[in-house]
């Protein structure tokens, strides 16, 4: 594809056709080169191989021969040590070790500068021909990745830190009419049925009108009988009785009945009382 | 302390308590009487008002209020007055009056008049009501019609039904 470019210029030039990163195959050739190319490998190959054997051996047979007699040539008998081959070497070494180094420092300050205007010329072109964000849709598991990020943040800590909380609930709550919503949204009239259900509140008013007024006739009963006990002590004075009136009747009222089971009642529940 | 249910707590108040079961005196009766009385005096007056709007219905136009003699009026009353003191002694013993006061009739043994006594009981308290007045002279609290039929008036508060326990939801849902 980049040699369909290189053949000529663009239909639109403002459209630059986006690279691809990935090469499906690697640069190829041309054929008459890599005809002749393909044979002059092959017969290097073929060649190489038995000397790289033969060298191996030979290497591994002479070696020990080969260190003795270097030992003798670094520093031979009769010589004085500072004039010694390995002594000699030993010295130019340390120049050329001291030069290397003052070499590379200035190599990495002059590779950091080029770096600093070669990069931004390279790169800035290539971004530009590069789809990054469908590159990085198609290519990355985005849900992988931010479930990652996710899980590494105190995400609540976070929006509590750095979040004007209450600014923002005032916002919302001056931006929405809550008394419109609850009446579009709430259906009151359930609610309030559901609530007086619960309380139970007919009940509650039947039980206390029905208590008012029952009070009202246990006071006219109590006082009529006030009524009989004044009217008997006067009857009986005139009457001049000295002994009291005989009022027991037979069997039993059905209100001692429910008095004497309300009785046994708390004394069940109280056996002490 | 365990909890008592609401239908066993005592229904009768405690200054109420001591007289349960013993004979009504004058006062008592004669309101629970009274009572009585006005409901058959209305129940006669009704029929009269029920039989005009009847009749205005029937015939508007030449409409006149029906002309009844007092006579109608006292056999009427009468008549309904026997009949409601019947079924009244007969059945639960107690009159509007009498439950109103707390009173209930009872037989020489504490129980329900049959209907022959109650029958003849309620004729006798109609036709001679101030027979009612001898309880205040009775060392027992009788009346004529007590002594002469051997029937009590005692005091017997009616007990009110179990109420509904609020925090009962079973119960309540089926209200």
């Amino acid at each position: 594809m980049t040699d369909d470019r290189a053949d000529g210029p663009s239909p639109n030039p403002d459209a630059r056709d986006l690279v691809p990163v990935v090469h499906s195959s690697g640069p190829r050739l041309p054929a008459a080169v890599e005809g002749p190319l393909d044979v002059a490998l092959g017969a290097v190959v073929t060649v190489a191989r038995p000397v790289v054997a033969v060298t191996g051996v030979v290497g591994r047979a002479l070696g020990p021969l080969a260190r003795v007699g270097w030992g003798i040539l670094a520093r031979p008998p009769l010589v004085p040590d500072a004039w010694t081959p390995a002594s000699v070497a030993g010295r130019l070494a340390d120049t050329g070790r001291q030069m290397r180094f003052a070499a590379g420092e200035d190599a990495t300050v002059a590779s950091n500068q080029a770096l600093d205007v070669v990069v931004p010329a390279v790169l800035d072109p290539l971004l530009d021909r590069i789809d990054l964000t469908g590159l990085v849709l198609a290519r990355v598991d985005l849900e992988r990745l931010v479930t990652a990020v996710l899980d590494t943040m105190d995400l609540t800590g976070v929006v509590l830190d750095r979040v004007d909380l209450k600014r923002i609930v005032e916002t919302a709550i001056e931006s929405v009419d809550l008394t419109e919503i609850v009446r579009t949204q709430v259906d009151v009239a359930s609610l309030a049925e559901e609530v007086i259900e619960e309380v139970n509140l007919p009940e509650i008013i039947r039980e206390s009108s029905t208590g008012v007024a029952a009070e009202v006739v246990d006071t006219a009963r109590i006082s009529a009988v006030a009524g009989d006990e004044l009217v008997n002590r006067w009857i009986d004075r005139i009457l001049q009785r000295r002994q009291g009136r005989r009022t027991d009747a037979p069997g039993r009222a059905q209100s001692e009945d429910a008095m004497d089971a309300a009785d046994a009642a708390h004394r069940e529940a109280d056996p002490r009382g | 302390m365990a909890e008592i249910p609401i239908k066993h707590i005592n229904p009768i108040p405690p200054k109420a308590r001591a007289f349960q079961g013993l004979r009504a005196g004058v006062v008592t009766r004669t309101i629970a009487g009274a009572l009585d009385y006005a409901l058959i005096v209305g129940l006669t007056f009704g029929s009269y008002a029920t039989v005009a709007i009847f009749k205005f219905l029937l015939d508007p136009r030449d409409y006149q209020l029906p002309q009844w003699r007092f006579g109608v009026f006292l056999i009427l009353g009468f008549g309904y007055f026997v009949v409601y003191l019947t079924v009244a002694f007969a059945t639960s013993g107690r009159t509007l009056g009498g439950r109103v006061l707390g009173l209930r009739v009872v037989g020489r043994k504490g129980s329900r008049v049959s209907w022959g006594t109650a029958l003849l009981r309620a004729v006798f308290c109609v036709a001679v009501p101030v027979g009612l007045f001898w309880c205040a002279v009775s060392r027992e609290n009788r009346s004529v019609q007590d002594v002469v039929l051997r029937t009590s008036v005692i005091h017997d508060w009616p007990v009110p039904p179990a109420p509904v326990h609020i925090s009962d939801a079973e119960r309540r849902s089926d209200l």
